[in-house]
């Protein structure tokens, strides 16, 4: 078996694959499609143990907490685990190990991820694959909880292959947002006979969330998710409905971005020039308004550290929209709403905060955290929050350090989070540390 | 309360991981789902003590949904309580519940959600058992009130069963009664029936056998009658038939007879004529052979021959179109067949006594014709010398006198012979 090559079909790279299954491989495969980020396969003896795909925003951790098998504080005491004493174990056998979740929900959960990173590389026509195996000496370490067989998931995959064509022409894009139907009568009702999956795709239908977002929290993977929303459509509860706003750009952690913001705002500039030219008067007229000018001294006060995060938001947004070496896109007309309902699919529980009028708004989290504080139930939706308002300031920084150039979006950043740090007051704080937030933002 | 299956519909996914943090730590089982038609389907709906609607959901509002709920005959009794905005419950003062049991402000404090789930759950267990102790109550008034309905119903059906019993009572002695009297009235009328019948039989047999009396002595009559008529008819045809019989038997063989007999002998002569005459000729041929002479031979048969043809053309024609031959058909088909088959096998006999004659005759004509022949020129006279022209003309008893006969005088004897047959 050759350990680089490239393949020119779906069907060699399985082919690569059972090889490799045979001679019981034991290593990581990567697979690169065109021109796209490389896929990863970690196999033990012949077997898939787990996967990794940079174009998947899903990580074990957020499967688990979307399927409900671990809390937010529970997840968060193991990271904090294998990051000071044991950097090598996977997360997910250490929750077992440590008792918060069931070998065979890990199981599960990890054969849905690895399943689905197979069914993307088995899409690809052409490209290029290296085997990596264990070094020579190194010890593969203790067996996987996870060990799926490679001819069966393939198998799987490939017979999937076939049902997806009925699915996409039902379900064409993940960014389709997923509406119920009002049913007729008590006969509609009695009539409709959902499965447990099918209903529980239905349960996480509320007109806003997209389709992948409803994929990603289902915990069930996309192909029965796909499946469930077929059968919803077709049995009339649910119709699909095209997203108001259009899609922001993914921003991974790393801060590389998936499409270009140049292409995008190529595309798009000849339709709203005319909106995008009302909109930065209406925001100049705003900065230069008597009413719009600010104390600098001004104290800021917030219920808990979202309300400062959102300020901090706020307040950034509102600066690089006065940039004019900023705005380059007529998207950013809603630069907010796009890039927080990105977010929000990702961190649902983060919907107290919306975004309107290029603002983030998070009375409503306020009023929840003025009657239950930030801890007891309002614990993971806080926690959730300040991670979504994190990553998305973060998105702000890498979208303004794209266009601005590191420098001068850092300096903006600083500033304006030390400025409005400096003047505020943070109730329910305790377990918020700015620097560490401020760190992972810049980083 | 704990340990009750709640399910909570909001489109906010914080707050149902809020709720479902509150419930759980609550005690209870919490499903969460983001939609009001979500609820409605729920597969384990009917395990559901209570459902928590939020009134502002996207799409299909939470008001609309318990609408629903609380309209549909099998999910009416569900529990709901709605979770209405803070803006709206400022808004409304009163908020419409749409039947559902309670209502509470979003953002709510946990204490303040579990106290009123609790509450709803209470009054629905409340009600539910207020609705077991009605529905026990209603099956003990029920119960009470048919036995008061069956006792009434037994006293009067008991009263109405010895009435009914008294009433049969009666009724069976005046049946008893009124079957003794109709027993003895019958037996009465059965003994008038029967003189009456005994009577009316002898009457009806009677006048039957006055009927059938009348009816033989009729048949009998017609029977005697017809016998008498029969016998009379027959002797008086007896009588007379055969006078007219011998009458017309006399007629026809005076009349008809010779013409039937020519007819028949005509008729026999035909069917005959072919046998006899070949017989005949192979006689006269064998005894001409033997005996005559070739040319007498060769005279006798066509003379023969020409006087057979010329008497069936005389009479044949005649006798087929006489009315007497139908005449004598129709007696003959008649009654007077017998006599004409008697006559007939008589003629029959004398015709073959003819035959039989002839053929004597013929045997002896040619004895003498032999005999002529041999002894003819020892006995011969002088004188006999005469013409065969004038031998001709001689009668054949003068032939001992003329010497030897000529063909030509047998031939008038066998005309002779036939002749007595003709008259």
């Amino acid at each position: 078996m050759d350990l680089e090559g490239r393949f020119t079909s779906p069907e060699a790279l399985a082919d690569i694959m059972r090889r490799a299954a045979e001679e019981s491989f034991s290593g990581e495969l990567s697979v690169r499609c065109g021109v796209n980020s490389a896929s990863h396969f970690w196999f033990y003896q012949g077997k898939l143990s787990s996967s990794a795909n940079p174009d998947r925003s899903r990580r074990l951790g957020r499967l688990l907490l979307n399927r409900g098998l671990v809390d937010r504080a529970t997840l968060e005491d193991t990271l904090a685990y294998q990051a000071d004493f044991a950097r090598t174990t996977p997360i997910g056998r250490l929750l077992v190990q440590r008792g918060h979740v069931q070998a065979n929900d890990l199981q599960e959960v990890v054969r849905i991820q690895v399943e689905d990173d197979l069914s993307q590389a088995l899409t690809c026509i052409e490209g290029f694959y290296i085997f990596t195996p264990v070094e020579n000496g190194e010890q593969p370490g203790e067996p996987p909880l996870v060990q799926i067989p490679v001819s069966s998931a393939i198998d799987d995959v490939l017979s999937r292959h076939s049902q997806w064509g009925r699915i996409r022409e039902k379900v064409k894009d993940d960014n389709m947002i997923p509406v119920v139907v009002k049913l007729g009568g008590s006969n509609e009702r009695e009539a409709l006979h959902l499965s447990t999956r099918d209903w529980h795709i239905l349960s996480l239908v509320n007109g806003y969330y997209d389709v992948g977002c409803i994929s990603a929290r289902s915990g069930l993977g996309r192909f029965d998710t796909f499946k469930a929303l077929e059968h919803l459509i077709t049995s009339g509860v649910v119709v699909l409905q095209q997203p108001k706003l259009p899609p922001a750009e993914a921003y991974s952690a790393d801060g590389n971005s998936a499409t270009n913001t140049a292409d995008a705002a190529s595309k798009s500039a000849g339709s709203s020039s005319s909106r995008w030219g009302s909109l930065l008067a209406r925001l100049r007229d705003d900065a230069e308004s008597p009413a719009a000018e600010k104390d600098p001294a001004r104290r800021l006060q917030f219920e808990s550290p979202v309300g400062f995060m959102t300020e901090v938001c706020n307040a950034i947004t509102e600066k690089l929209l006065l940039n004019a070496d900023f705005v380059i896109d007529p998207s950013d007309e809603k630069l907010a709403e796009r890039h927080w309902r990105q977010i929000l699919m990702t961190f649902p529980r983060a919907d107290l905060v919306s975004a309107e009028m290029n603002r983030l708004d998070c009375s409503s989290f306020d009023r929840y955290t003025r009657t239950l504080g930030v801890s007891g139930p309002m614990e993971t939706i806080y926690l959730d929050t300040i991670e979504a308002l994190t990553r998305y300031l973060r998105t702000l920084y890498l979208v303004s350090a794209q266009r601005l150039g590191t420098r001068a979006a850092r300096s903006l950043f600083v500033d304006i989070m030390e400025d409005i740090r400096g003047r505020a007051t943070i109730a329910n704080s305790s377990n918020f540390f700015f620097k560490e937030v401020a760190a992972e933002i810049l980083a | 309360m704990k340990n009750k299956k709640i399910l909570v519909v909001d489109d906010s996914a914080a707050v149902q991981e809020m709720c479902r943090k509150v419930l759980t730590d609550g005690g209870h089982t919490v499903a969460v789902a983001s939609n009001g038609v979500a609820a409605l389907t729920y597969p384990e709906l009917d395990t559901i003590d209570l459902i928590i609607i939020d009134t502002n959901l996207r799409d299909v509002s939470g008001i609309d949904t318990t609408r629903q709920i609380k309209t549909d005959g099998e999910l009416c009794d569900k529990a709901i309580l709605l979770l209405v905005p803070e803006e709206k419950a400022s808004q409304n003062e009163s908020v419409e519940l749409m039947g559902a049991n309670a209502w509470l402000m979003k953002p709510f404090d946990p204490a303040v959600l579990l106290n009123k789930v609790n509450m709803v759950l209470e009054e629905q267990e409340v009600t539910r058992i207020a609705r077991e102790h009605l529905r026990k109550a209603a099956e003990r008034t029920i119960t009470r009130m048919a036995e008061e309905h069956i006792r009434q119903a037994v006293e009067e059906k008991t009263q109405i069963m010895v009435e009914r019993a008294l009433q049969m009572v009666v009724s069976q002695v005046d049946r008893k009664a009124r079957r003794e009297v109709e027993t003895k009235i019958n037996n009465l009328s059965a003994e008038k029936e029967q003189e009456l019948v005994k009577v009316t039989v002898q009457e009806v047999a009677r006048s039957t056998i006055e009927k059938l009396a009348e009816k033989r002595v009729q048949e009998a009559m017609e029977r005697i009658l017809h016998t008498e008529t029969e016998r009379s008819v027959r002797r008086t045809a007896e009588e007379q038939f055969p006078t007219m019989i011998r009458e017309r038997i006399n007629d026809s063989i005076e009349t008809i007879l010779p013409k039937e007999i020519s007819r028949r002998v005509q008729k026999e002569a035909e069917d005959m004529v072919p046998d006899v005459s070949e017989r005949l000729v192979s006689i006269i041929n064998v005894a001409a052979d033997k005996i005559v002479p070739k040319l007498a031979k060769e005279i006798v048969t066509s003379m023969t021959t020409n006087l057979v043809a010329a008497e069936l053309d005389k009479n044949l024609p005649r006798l087929v179109q006489t009315q007497v031959s139908q005449e004598v058909d129709r007696l003959v088909s008649d009654r007077m067949e017998p006599h004409l088959r008697a006559q007939a096998k008589a003629l029959r006999r004398k015709i073959t006594l003819l035959m039989v004659v002839f053929i004597a005759l013929v045997v002896l004509g040619g004895g003498v014709l032999a005999a002529d022949y041999m002894f003819g020129p020892f006995l011969k006279r002088p004188n006999s010398t005469q013409s065969s022209a004038s031998r001709e003309n001689q009668n054949i008893e003068v032939a001992p006198e003329s010497g030897n006969p000529t063909p030509g005088k047998w031939v008038d004897k066998i005309e002779q012979v036939f002749s007595p047959a003709k008259k």
